[in-house]
């Protein structure tokens, strides 16, 4: 389902839709800083090293020819910029170091001010742990399904079969999580 | 919120929305702040429970994207066929070709139908050299000249040393006398 989609997407772009991509970026921004960040782990860096690999994809959007999945080609953009990030770092290390003052006049500096911030950081520690918590308080059933689907990464079909029930009852038991989960989010987001 | 675009965000999070769905849903994801928030909030929750590590909704990454990208000229590819159309195009044409260039070629050898009819011949032949008497000193099916041309290629064949060639027509002999 999800590469039909990105399937006419891509083809939208290409006929020239720009707004298309950013539907794409939307849908793959939390998967490719995800991916960005096992090898970078300054959060900051790695939503950097994202927003490059989407600029890559949209110049290189003209000879994508659909050979391999959308995510899959993507994929291969975003490590090869985060390993050739990784290893310019390493033979350029005091070009990178930027004063925050300097940082501050970029247009990512909100997202420095926010994330990087000891108030930013403590922030997301807060999320994580709340995240944590609400997913320990579920009832086994919504506990279960949502893991099976987050962190195998299983389809609903898959997930049905292994919990032996419906795969409505699974759409139902994931959304169900998720909401519990949404609730406790919302409070600290405010 | 209704809580059947929730529901429905929830699913397009997961790849489990129809496609037309899905388009439309992202549309309107694109258009609407509080569609946009819980999709971002939904996609948290499954960053955290993955890599157990926390993120701060980035609100602004699209459009940053967006705008680095202002400057860029428009993509723009003349659509073609799909690439899986074109490769079993190629492969059938290809197979087709294959076959018609093995049945012409083929055409000479298919005429006897009886695998055997080469041997068999030559059989009859050596009986025929050995028995002078026989009443029936010529082959039962064929040409004779045909046995000819096969005892002399077989012959042939084998004093010349072709790799892969047996000695054929010395074992019809052997065979013979016993």
């Amino acid at each position: 389902m999800g590469e039909q989609i990105d399937e006419e997407l891509v083809r939208r772009v290409q006929g020239g839709d720009k707004k298309a991509f950013d539907i794409l970026v939307r849908k793959y921004q939390y998967k490719i800083v995800q991916l960005i960040s096992r090898y970078i782990k300054d959060s900051s860096e790695a939503l950097d090293i994202a927003q490059e690999t989407f600029i890559k994809a949209y110049r290189a959007l003209p000879n994508f020819r659909g050979e391999s999945a959308f995510y899959t080609w993507l994929y291969r953009i975003a490590i090869n910029t985060a390993k050739n990030y990784i290893a310019t770092r390493a033979r350029h290390p005091a070009e990178n170091e930027i004063d925050i003052d300097v940082a501050e006049q970029f247009e990512t500096a909100p997202r420095l001010k926010d994330q990087e911030t000891p108030e930013g950081v403590a922030l997301t520690e807060e999320l994580a742990w709340a995240i944590q918590v609400a997913l320990a308080e579920l009832p086994d059933e919504l506990r279960t399904a949502i893991s099976l689907r987050e962190f195998d990464g299983m389809s609903y079909d898959d997930i049905a079969e292994a919990m032996n029930c419906p795969v409505g009852t699974v759409r139902s038991r994931i959304f169900r999580a998720r909401e519990a989960i949404d609730k406790k989010l919302k409070t600290l987001l405010g | 919120m209704q809580e059947d675009v929730k529901q429905e965000i929830s699913l397009l999070i997961d790849d489990e929305l129809p496609k037309s769905s899905a388009l439309r849903l992202f549309e309107q994801i694109e258009s609407d702040e509080e569609s946009r928030a819980q999709w971002d909030r939904y996609n948290l929750i499954g960053h955290a429970i993955r890599s157990g590590s926390g993120i701060l909704p980035d609100v602004e990454f699209v459009r940053r994207v967006g705008r680095a990208l202002e400057n860029e000229p428009i993509v723009f590819v003349p659509a073609r066929r799909k690439a899986g159309f074109r490769r079993k195009a190629i492969s059938t044409a290809l197979a087709a070709s294959i076959a018609l260039i093995a049945i012409v070629a083929l055409q000479p050898w298919s005429a006897p139908t009886d695998r055997s009819f080469g041997s068999l011949a030559l059989a009859e032949y050596d009986r025929s050299q050995t028995n002078p008497e026989s009443s029936h000193p010529r082959t039962r099916q064929g040409d004779p000249s045909l046995n000819d041309y096969l005892v002399t290629h077989n012959e042939t064949t084998y004093l010349v040393g072709t790799p892969g060639m047996l000695p054929y027509a010395r074992v019809v002999t052997y065979n013979a006398k016993h």
